[in-house]
């Protein structure tokens, strides 16, 4: 196991290596002048020569990536803004923090209540709250993230004034986003875990529990329920991920602070270093989110440990 | 020998689906009502001018009224105009980006699926290095590149959703080439390429169709959040993530501002998407759940 554990480790270098140089090279190979860009049409091309130079955009592209990638890995140094020269670094340190804390909010809430909606649906199959849950959860795939946030600033902010409509002051600010997303997304959820543990429900084992006389809570929960999660487990570990990526709409929503707005920010000012520094911080974040998956399904599940593992 | 009646009158297939679908309540509901939004968007010359998206024909903030169906939006524009408008805009940039790289996901994930070797495995380790990227910051890290637009935007919708087709496609096709009416065409000598478009794509066909139908809707979505934050559709075009956006400022003097454009990508994506479960349940009842 600790064998396996260091390799699927060491798998991640190449991957983070990879996403790097697929995002720099995305944001580098297009045609097109950064100084032009960041200047405008105003500018004269002295200035934009000039800046080009500054920026080491005059040299080949292969240099450019190769330097890059020395930089973060000799020094941790993702290079730093066009418009203040604050280091990459230093800003994801101040607004990362925030936008951590709104995602393990916005998973633990979405966990919370895709799987217990997702479990009672499938152990009273074809009832009623079956049926409400399953037509909700389809329409919910409908409605856009950013309308509903504003609908419900519009609902509890602006009529009820019941929660703040910005900011991360107290904790009333979080309700919102979190709530809005963590409902949206949790219709998926809902209907993974519905379709796990109705297979699971089935099995032999659960009839044997059953027929042992367990009682009907420790039948459910003990040995269905822990037999269907891993699907379970691994939606939500990789919900984790896309969530982190995309709490940039609700943190402009909501005015908050975040890496979300600092990329927002970034792109409208055409800060390439931060966006590109930003993105690939989460994109590898996300690279190792999956991998501790990987090693927390082969933990828990002997089947999937067999599977990796050699006798 | 006299020529045998065939004891079973033969179904053509699209029959069949149109059978299976049309006895689908929700489905029927949801092709009802997305053919009337259709007829909206290929009538919308007819239904309101399109001038009078882009003309200050009222006070800015007017409440709905007989004039206007909509109210106005801050600039005294007639919300009606903008919202059916806009749905030209919403609708094809949400079918464009789903059936552009799907087509080209499709055709990758085929060929690398029927030949195999190195090429594929070049590409789908390509293919799973950009996936292991959130989509939502590879599209902002194309935005960064092309800069904000449309055009942009699809293009960035397009190289952002090859690789996840690609990689469903040669799934399809990888059980599908080792059946044997495959190997017996490649015995006949067979071209291959003759042998992918004509005996394995239509095969995979009912997958894809599925896959798309799906994803419209979830496309639709994120493009209209992508004009939301200010990435895609420039304005002043209607378009109605753009409109929701523009709003936000107004929410307090006007709440229908907001409410009305979203409410169109509500009941547009929720149409496709009960098609799509029919179509879904036609193609493959075993998917039903």
């Amino acid at each position: 196991m600790l064998k396996y554990a260091i390799k699927r480790f060491l798998l991640i270098i190449p991957i983070i290596l990879g996403v790097t140089v697929i995002v720099f090279t995305i944001i580098n190979i297009i045609p097109g002048d950064p100084a032009q860009r960041i200047l405008g049409v105003g500018a004269s091309e002295e200035q934009i020569r000039e800046l080009n130079h500054r920026l080491g955009y005059d040299r080949p592209f292969i240099e450019r990536l190769f330097n890059y990638v020395r930089d973060i890995v000799t020094r941790f140094d993702f290079g730093s803004s066009y418009q203040n020269g604050d280091s990459v670094v230093y800003k994801i340190r101040l607004n990362f923090p925030y936008t951590l804390k709104l995602t393990v909010l916005q998973v633990i809430a979405y966990a919370v209540i895709g799987v217990t909606l997702g479990v009672l649906s499938a152990v009273k199959q074809y009832s009623a709250l079956d049926n409400v849950v399953r037509v909700v959860s389809v329409s919910l795939a409908a409605f856009p993230g950013f309308w509903v946030y504003m609908i419900a600033i519009l609902l509890f902010s602006l009529k009820l004034g019941w929660l703040p409509s910005s900011g991360v002051e107290s904790w009333k600010g979080y309700v919102l986003p979190v709530a809005c997303s963590a409902i949206l997304a949790s219709a998926g959820l809902q209907r993974l875990t519905r379709t796990t543990m109705l297979e699971s429900i089935r099995q032999d084992f659960v009839r044997t529990a059953r027929a042992k006389g367990c009682a009907e809570g420790t039948v459910i929960w003990r040995h269905a329920f822990l037999n269907a999660m891993l699907p379970v487990l691994n939606q939500v570990g990789i919900s984790f991920g896309m969530m982190l990526g995309g709490t940039v709409i609700a943190e402009t929503v909501f005015a908050m602070p975040g890496l979300g707005s600092v990329i927002v920010n970034a792109i409208q000012s055409k800060d390439v270093p931060v966006v590109m520094g930003c993105s690939i911080f989460l994109a590898v974040i996300f690279c190792v989110i999956v991998v501790l998956l990987d090693l927390a399904s082969a933990a828990v599940d002997p089947r999937v440990k067999a599977k990796f593992v050699k006798q | 020998m006299s020529k045998k009646e065939m004891p079973f009158k033969k179904k053509s297939r699209g029959r069949e689906i149109w059978r299976l679908f049309r006895k689908n309540k929700p489905a029927m509901i949801g092709l009802a009502i997305f053919a009337v939004i259709l007829l909206v968007m290929i009538f919308a010359d007819v239904i309101v001018d399109e001038s009078l998206c882009y003309s200050f024909t009222g006070m800015p903030l007017e409440k709905p009224s007989a004039e206007h169906l909509f109210g106005t939006d801050n600039l005294g524009r007639d919300l009606f105009a903008r919202v059916i408008h806009g749905s030209r805009v919403s609708i094809f940039l949400g079918i464009a980006a789903t059936v552009a790289p799907l087509a080209i996901g499709a055709f990758i994930g085929a060929v690398c699926g029927y030949f195999g070797g190195w090429l594929d495995n070049v590409i789908m380790r390509l293919f799973d290095l950009i996936a292991s990227i959130p989509g939502m910051l590879l599209l902002l890290a194309m935005v960064t590149a092309m800069g904000v637009g449309m055009e942009n935007l699809l293009w960035a919708m397009i190289i952002t959703g090859v690789p996840g087709y690609a990689r469903f496609v040669r799934a399809t096709v990888i059980n599908l080439t080792d059946l044997e009416y495959i190997q017996c065409a490649r015995s006949y000598g067979t071209n291959n390429f003759i042998i992918i478009l004509r005996h394995i794509l239509p095969n995979a066909l009912g997958p894809i169709i599925i896959m798309m139908a799906s994803s419209v809707s979830g496309t639709i979505l994120a493009c209209a959040g992508f004009s939301f934050l200010g990435f895609g559709v420039q304005q002043p075009t209607a378009e109605w993530g753009a409109i929701v956006s523009a709003s936000k400022p107004f929410m307090r003097q006007a709440p229908y501002y907001t409410i009305i454009p979203g409410l169109a990508i509500v009941v547009t994506a929720m149409s496709i998407n009960l098609m799509g479960d029919g179509l879904r349940d036609a193609l493959d009842p075993r998917l039903k759940d």
